[in-house]
């Protein structure tokens, strides 16, 4: 045993413990509830298929749908096994940018940005932005409040829940649009669809969703695993359609405690909806969303247009012009001591505190041994607190060489968390210098269903050829 | 809330997703510097703090910081709570002054395997819980005086007289070659 005649000693004696949780833990916690395998599970049973819809329309609306309505309807589609197959990513939709012109506005509707992707809105603000009619609740179960309404112009949703999240019913209403998307909700081939009496309709009843099941360990770059119908999964969903419009509703107990209504009393909700403002009634309070600040990251505000910035700063700011269309510009920022100007694209754009994102910085490079993003040193955590104008990675990072418009970038994934170095791959750095200017692109984000990264080297790369 | 803060919210999962891949590693270090192990049981204890802070994340607003710090009491509570039910080991007066007992792995056994980092944990756990707590956010965790002070509501010159004083009966205890 090394001999400590200085306490000083300790502190290299403590940077060598090395502590990191093991495989049984990662492999714990890819189910977890925030992950998009939990996600994916509690909204198995939420969503809705089109092809249902087109059924079920065809049936309401046309002479000969009437005629065949006299046959029970089939909202749920059983897939051949009780497994689904892994997500496959979703490909990146690219935008051309004019750089200094608004950004388009991205997918999300108007109503969402207006009520929240979280639900805000009451029920009468949301009917008073919609052309159909919205029901709700007509008697809230116990235990639960309305927390809020939200949507899109062809959809609502109401939510209901008891103040935890742990437990609710979600609605979703929508008039019939024949859209593909809106039915064919897939369920396990052993799951036991119910046709129930909804009023004077008839709808489905099912309980139960598909559960996560990891198919091998996984690491921080591959997670493999596959969707399991499970009847013991607390959820139960009811679909009908009633006066040309679709209705969903779902209810979850993520805690397993047996607090779901039986089928019959969740039968009598769904036959219950009402016109009358049962949820303006209720005492509870929703906390109010407080004023959303412009985005901070990492200690920097990005306050500033691009033209502010590139006022201030004194050099001509470059703009991507391409950027997958889930990106929008935040804002700029200028750090007059280190002269850079950042500019920051987050996804999605609902809520500016939303950390998603890549980051574009710049710097003149007028004395090299003072360009903060011109430098990419190997070290550990002691000379990233020592370092100031380099850019400290661990030895044991992966530094690609990359070309951007025919100069050679540098490319490598992770951060530091602490002491530690992470090799997260959600988390990736380009940097690159050209034209008397030192750049570095940087995302920060997560890897989605598919276990892949949204924006991957080659869509930093593209960004980093676009800028003008 | 300081507008030059970052401002985390934690109700989406895509949000608190990126939470927990920013401080699982910390949480991880500190709830094992406070328990010494074993590994299954700090991970077991790591990921209770987690589906616990899930569940309650809509009563969390703040800053970052804020975040993690209001994540790590919420695994420190279940430390006490593990203590509590199971009495796994004994809680330690925060008595600086007092030599504590024996490791109960003797610094022969640990000289031996070579274990130094090992003896230094062994050791961890023998400090008052206040002690122990402030070591492991300097050394393990890598915080500033001034973070650990926030966080534990400690006067900054206080954290840095308990570092010293803690280091230095770590050295008294620390078996020299007579030993």
């Amino acid at each position: 045993m090394n001999t400590i005649s200085d306490e000083n000693q300790f502190d290299a004696l403590f940077a060598r413990i090395e502590l990191a949780p093991g495989e049984r833990f990662y492999r714990r916690m890819k189910g977890a509830a925030w992950t998009p395998a939990g996600v994916a599970r509690r909204r198995a049973i939420g969503a809705t298929g089109l092809t249902l819809l087109l059924v079920v329309a065809f049936l309401a609306f046309t002479p000969q749908g009437r005629a065949l309505a006299q046959v029970v309807i089939h909202f749920f589609t059983r897939t051949a096994t009780d497994s689904l197959p892994v997500p496959t990513a979703v490909p990146l939709t690219w935008v051309d940018i004019t750089p200094g012109a608004p950004l388009p506005t991205s997918t999300p509707q108007a109503l969402f940005r207006e009520c929240g992707d979280f639900p805000k809105c009451s029920v009468e603000q949301i009917r008073s932005r919609v052309n159909f009619p919205v029901l709700e609740l007509g008697r809230i179960p116990a235990g639960m409040h309305f927390l809020g309404a939200t949507g899109g112009p062809e959809r609502i949703y109401l939510l209901y829940d008891n103040g935890k999240l742990t437990y609710g019913v979600a609605l979703t209403e929508e008039p019939w649009t024949g859209s593909s998307d809106m039915i064919q909700q897939q369920v396990g081939a052993s799951a036991v669809v119910e046709t129930v009496q909804v009023g004077d309709v008839t709808g489905e009843y099912i309980k139960g969703g598909f559960s996560t099941r990891l198919l091998q360990a996984p690491t921080f770059n591959e997670v493999h695993f596959s969707q399991v119908w499970d009847d013991k999964v607390g959820l139960e969903s009811l679909h009908w359609l009633k006066d040309g419009i679709f209705y969903s509703m779902s209810a979850w107990d993520d805690d397993m405690d047996n607090v779901l209504l039986d089928k019959d009393a969740f039968v009598a909700l769904a036959a219950g909806l009402t016109t009358e403002p049962v949820s303006a009634r209720q005492t509870y309070v929703p906390p109010t969303a407080t004023p959303v600040p412009p985005v901070t990251f990492e200690g920097t505000t990005y306050i500033l247009s691009v033209a502010e910035a590139r006022q201030q700063a004194g050099f001509d700011v470059l703009e991507p012009s391409k950027l997958p269309d889930v990106l929008s510009l935040a804002g700029a920022a200028y750090d007059p001591e280190q002269h850079i100007v950042r500019t920051f694209y987050i996804e999605p754009p609902l809520d500016p505190r939303v950390t998603f994102g890549v980051r574009l910085s710049q710097q003149p490079i007028q004395d090299p041994s003072a360009c903060n993003l011109c430098s990419l040193v190997r070290g550990d955590y002691g000379d990233v607190l020592t370092q100031k104008n380099s850019l400290v990675v661990s030895p044991d990072a992966v530094i690609e060489e990359v070309q951007i418009s025919g100069v050679t970038g540098q490319y490598f994934v992770g951060q530091w968390n602490g002491p530690a170095w992470v090799p997260y791959s959600s988390v990736e750095t380009l940097r690159w210098q050209a034209n008397g200017m030192a750049f570095e692109l940087k995302y920060f984000g997560f890897m989605d269903a598919s276990g892949t990264v949204p924006i991957s080297k080659a869509d930093l790369v593209a960004i980093a050829e676009s800028l003008k | 809330m300081d507008p030059l803060v970052r401002s985390t919210r934690l109700s989406r999962p895509a949000d608190f997703s990126a939470f927990y891949e920013r401080t699982h590693l910390s949480l991880f270090r500190y709830l094992y510097g406070l328990t010494g192990g074993p590994q299954e049981e700090v991970e077991d204890l790591t990921a209770e703090s987690f589906s616990r802070a899930w569940r309650a994340r809509r009563n969390f607003e703040g800053s970052d910081p804020a975040a993690l710090g209001w994540l790590m009491k919420i695994g420190r509570r279940l430390v006490i709570d593990a203590y509590r039910r199971r009495k796994v080991r004994p809680v330690m007066d925060d008595a600086l002054g007092e030599e504590v007992p024996a490791a109960e792995t003797s610094p022969e056994d640990l000289v031996q395997s070579g274990a130094d980092q090992e003896y230094l944990m062994s050791l961890l756990q023998r400090l008052p819980e206040e002690t122990r707590e402030i070591l492991v956010l300097r050394y393990l965790l890598g915080w500033p005086v001034n973070q650990i002070g926030t966080y534990l509501e400690i006067p900054e010159n206080n954290v840095s007289a308990i570092i010293h004083r803690a280091l230095s009966r770590l050295r008294r205890q620390w078996p020299d070659e007579e030993k």
